[in-house]
């Protein structure tokens, strides 16, 4: 039955292809690759008719997990491809364009095409690296906010890049450094009864088990984002931790927890930066926000301020070896007086970086300073585009 | 916050691996069924199933003897164990790498044990797919 549904399912998603290819000329090497996925899918279908026809009750076990990368590739195209590439139209051309500029940045020198979806939080999905769809709510066609989230997003495209191409050693520093750092707190745990020594170690295994490959890949992503959007980034994710309004020490899903992640932030910029009016006001006030909260004893030992700092020194030398391309933003933040109304000129890290200075210092000027910014974004965007 | 950019790409890596060792160890049950044939496997295909086995199981096997439940293979130790003690399954994959690299058919019990480890790939798999597209 199922084989006859992915037969069915085939043929229309062929079909849709098809038409896209005619469409979206410029989306040529995603639909390519998509046309490919299809087409080891029928291959895929043969060998299950192949199982059903021989019949035999010990290679059923073997139809199953073929039979499920066939669901997978059908709703990668079909539910995840598809719908984005039905859906592009100037905001997401905009948003395309600051997105290649973005890459370029971060220094993602293999990416061949992006396809850009407005209709939800920000996020990425990065199965072929290469070819990701970046997702950000509608709002980012018309505005600056929250637009250093994108950079974080490019950030997972780049270490899934690493993991499938790059033999994965941006995973293997950052899984050294967990392993490194709770072998040293077990090392200098001094005279203990067997008793205590064993449960101190069974703590510090279940500290070090917290950091799931998952929980690291967003370590390494908010380092990315800040080491090339600078404060611009810190003001995002602080804003972004702000607005979760739970307690900033507790762990989410495959997240970590806030605070982790507010300090991975801080502690990966410049000193130069780390002494800016803008940082010392956001940090004066997470300071704040944290002292609202209490943090557990699990935390403490998880998410200590050494191992996090010892995750961002990890990140920025999976970077210079991953990223050799990557632009670090290091110019000293404008003063609000600097910052006019005409913004004709600046990259999007400058504008991006201006941005908070207003939102933080004078944030009555910021709306109408915006839309010039966002005006020369358009400019900068299909600059990106026509490379 | 959301998942997608870590589980998008993880899932890829997960089916990659199903499909490696499924396709290898279906070359080896139909060997041994005597239906390679119809499988359109040839004497090439089944030592290249051998060779990916044998290199698979020796990072398994280390893994479930260093006794920690290491990242990358966290889950199907788990999903494993679930079923057997770990030393059963040391003995069962130390078993069939024997067979492995040498000449023999593997046994009845070594494809089992196989065909045991591909049905625990699927489930990881299969559940790492329900959480991108499954119904909720």
């Amino acid at each position: 039955m199922k084989a006859a549904e992915m037969r069915a399912a085939l043929e229309w998603l062929d079909a849709e292809v098809a038409a896209l290819r005619a469409a979206t000329p410029a989306h040529a090497a995603v639909i390519e690759r998509l046309a490919t996925e299809l087409h080891q899918a029928r291959v895929h279908l043969l060998n299950i008719d192949n199982i059903i026809r021989i019949g035999h009750p010990a290679l059923v076990p073997h139809a199953f997990p073929i039979l499920h990368t066939l669901v997978l590739i059908t709703s990668r195209v079909g539910v995840t491809y598809l719908p984005a590439l039905q859906h592009q139209g100037p905001r997401e051309r905009f948003v395309r364009g600051l997105v290649r500029c973005a890459a370029r940045a971060v220094g993602l020198t293999w990416l061949t095409d992006v396809v850009v979806r407005l209709d939800g939080p920000h996020a990425a999905y990065v199965a072929y690296p290469e070819l990701p769809i970046l997702y950000a709510p509608p709002r980012q066609a018309s505005s600056l906010i929250d637009l250093p989230g994108l950079y974080h997003e490019l950030g997972h495209a780049a270490l899934e890049f690493d993991r499938t191409t790059g033999g994965g050693g941006v995973g293997v520093l950052l899984r050294g450094t967990v392993t490194q750092h709770f072998a040293e707190l077990a090392r200098r745990a001094g005279p203990l009864t067997p008793e205590r020594r064993a449960a101190r170690e069974s703590r510090l295994a279940e500290a070090a088990t917290f950091w799931s490959e998952a929980r690291l890949a967003e370590i390494f992503c908010d380092v990315l984002a800040t080491v090339v959007c600078g404060p611009a980034h810190y003001l995002s994710f602080v804003d972004l931790a702000f607005r979760d309004g739970r307690n900033p020490f507790g762990a989410h899903a495959s997240h970590p927890p806030l605070a982790a992640r507010v300090r991975a932030c801080e502690r990966t910029l410049t000193l130069p930066h780390q002494r800016e009016p803008v940082v010392e006001q956001l940090r004066a006030a997470w300071a704040t926000h944290e002292r609202e909260h209490t943090a557990s004893h699990e935390y403490e030992v998880a998410c200590s301020a050494s191992l996090i700092d010892a995750l961002v020194h990890a990140s920025l030398e999976g970077i210079s070896a991953a990223l050799p391309g990557c632009q670090p933003f290091t110019q000293p933040l404008s003063h609000p007086d600097q910052i006019g109304i005409r913004e004709a000129s600046g990259t999007l890290e400058e504008l991006l970086n201006r941005a908070a200075v207003l939102l933080v210092l004078v944030p009555g000027r910021y709306a109408e300073w915006e839309r010039d910014a966002v005006a020369r974004c358009g400019r900068i965007a299909e600059e990106a585009l026509g490379d | 916050m959301s998942v997608l950019g870590y589980v998008s790409g993880q899932i890829e890596r997960e089916q990659q691996q199903l499909a490696v060792i499924n396709r290898a160890v279906l070359a080896l049950r139909a060997e041994a069924l005597g239906v390679g044939d119809a499988l359109q496997l040839d004497r090439v295909a089944v030592k290249e199933s051998r060779g990916r086995l044998q290199t698979f199981l020796a990072q398994l096997t280390a893994t479930l003897a260093g006794g920690t439940a290491d990242v990358p293979m966290g889950t199907l130790i788990e999903i494993l164990t679930s079923r057997r003690s770990r030393e059963d399954w040391i003995e069962d994959l130390r078993g069939a790498q024997h067979a492995l690299a040498s000449v023999e058919q593997l046994t009845p019990q070594h494809l089992g044990a196989l065909t045991e480890i591909v049905q625990a790939l699927d489930r990881e798999f299969a559940g790492t797919l329900h959480r991108l597209y499954g119904r909720q």
